[in-house]
């Protein structure tokens, strides 16, 4: 048996996912959109199993913030919502108006978050040419990430 | 009690025609560009509208036709529908050749590449509405009949504003995925006859009897589709009110026999519908994927309602030591991104 590498995080992501992060993202422009990423981790693997929305009203063109308070709350309302025994949080998600990549600051927040969880935590991130970038962190550290649609 | 949201969405989104849809719009586009170049029509008003499952945004994969609706508001009161339908027919045959039948009341135009036809329709105006030919005579002349193909449209949005999944969220309209939802069990469960546009009336009368407010993709569905059932019993004798307009019953090719078939079809399915909704998760997923079936005429038939990831195909649920649940708390603080 092949030992997982451990620096190399496999990411599944669900079409319900891309879905909701495509038409929030189109509903925002040209403000940033985003949210959380609903799923869970299956052995070496993390499944985004579904995205949902958390409104920033103080989002603009180049910047999304998630916010304790109202983050928790829609992840309670939408755990409640989907009865999936499985779904909880494992990142988060936003949207660029440009054709840009995640930045600094955006792979520095994922880095963060993830220091207080024992998985890895993913971030996707929406650029308005319709490509997804998407990365990965463990305890504090960036991981390779490996990307698959379902 | 299952309502399982998240399989819904999903079986939702399975039978979405998004590559049809954008066909289906190419093609029209086509059409009427072509009917728009011609000096006839145009002096006679020429105005092209899509209408059908299409055009209200109601139709499931796969789309296979597309019903446009070519209003001709100039026409007077001597139009020949026989001859102008000639017209259109030649007209289009310069653009797509080989590709136009003129049929009885309208002129069809395949679309080989995307399995798609369209198929035009004429109107003229009479007083505040349009008028259809209702039968063409040898000679060209014909009896028209009033029709009001835009109004289920506006039926149909408003019905997606009344009908909410969540109170207070305009964008949770429950009466179309519903309708998308019922189109499917037809095609799974009703031999050919009645057609989808006829379980489309019968889901909007449906709503109108129930109106409904239930917080789940699963109960609307268990209730709508039992009003449905007890519906189609009384169909076969009265016929079935034609919401766009007053006094009027819809036409359909369902024999009595085919009628009290898909009524006994019907009433099975919500009945499979309520147990569902009484199971537990995973033995509710085997019956919604049963209630739901396939998708019809793709390539390959695919399962609309999914196997929830922690089910087995039995309805046990799986027992699975590798599967560490997603958080239950979010980050603490902020977390900024730019
Ligand atoms: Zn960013």
């Amino acid at each position: 048996m092949r030992a997982p590498n451990p620096d190399v995080v496999r990411v599944l992501i669900h079409s319900d996912a891309r879905q909701t992060i495509k038409t929030a993202a189109a509903r925002a422009f040209p403000l940033e959109a985003g949210g959380l990423l609903l799923g869970w981790w299956d052995n070496d693997m993390v499944v985004v199993r579904a995205a949902i929305e958390v409104v920033d009203p103080a989002a603009t063109g180049t910047s999304w913030i998630r916010h304790e308070g109202l983050a928790q709350r829609a992840l309670d309302q939408a755990v409640a919502k989907f009865g999936h025994p499985w779904l909880g949080y494992i990142g988060d998600w936003h949207s660029h108006p440009a054709a840009c990549d995640a930045s600094q600051q955006d792979r520095q927040s994922i880095r963060i978050a993830s220091l207080a969880y024992a998985q890895p935590l993913v971030l996707i991130v929406h650029r308005r040419d319709g490509i997804i970038d998407i990365h990965a962190a463990r305890h504090g550290r960036p991981q390779t990430v490996s990307a698959e649609s379902i | 009690m299952a309502t399982l949201a998240t399989h819904f969405k999903t079986a939702l989104s399975n039978i979405e025609p998004s590559d049809d849809a954008e066909n289906a719009q190419a093609a029209h586009a086509e059409v009427t560009k072509v009917l728009e170049a011609d000096d006839l029509l145009v002096k006679l008003g020429v105005d092209p509208i899509l209408i059908g499952s299409y055009g209200r945004q109601v139709s499931i994969r796969r789309v296979k036709d597309v019903d446009v609706f070519v209003r001709l508001s100039k026409a007077g009161k001597d139009l020949r529908p026989g001859r102008i339908l000639d017209h259109v027919a030649a007209v289009l045959e310069e653009s797509f050749p080989g590709r136009v039948t003129r049929q009885h009341r309208s002129v069809m135009i395949d679309f080989p590449d995307d399995d798609l036809s369209v198929d035009v329709v004429i109107a003229r105006p009479c007083g505040d509405h349009w008028e259809i030919p209702q039968k063409i005579e040898d000679d060209g002349n014909a009896r028209w009949v009033e029709t009001n193909p835009t109004k289920m449209a506006e039926l149909t949005t408003q019905a997606n504003k009344d009908y909410l999944l969540y109170d207070g969220d305009p964008g949770s309209g429950v009466y179309v995925p519903m309708v998308k939802l019922i189109r499917q069990i037809r095609r799974t469960w009703v031999d050919d006859q009645p057609g989808g546009y006829f379980f489309e009336v019968l889901a909007y009368h449906a709503f109108s009897n129930l109106e409904p407010n239930e917080t789940s993709y699963a109960k609307y569905l268990t209730v709508v589709l039992r009003e449905i059932a007890d519906l189609l019993i009384d169909v076969a004798d009265e016929g079935l009110d034609d919401p766009t307009l007053d006094g009027k019953t819809i036409k359909t090719k369902a024999t009595p026999e085919q009628l009290a078939a898909a009524a006994a079809r019907i009433d099975e399915a919500a009945t499979l519908a309520e147990a569902a909704l009484g199971a537990n998760d995973c033995l509710a997923a085997v019956k919604w994927r049963e209630l739901l079936g396939t998708t019809k005429n793709t390539t390959t038939e695919e399962q609309v309602f999914p196997l929830p990831e922690y089910c087995n195909a039995d309805g046990t649920k799986k027992k699975t030591t590798a599967v560490t649940q997603g958080a239950s708390t979010v980050p603490a603080g902020s977390g900024r991104y730019a």
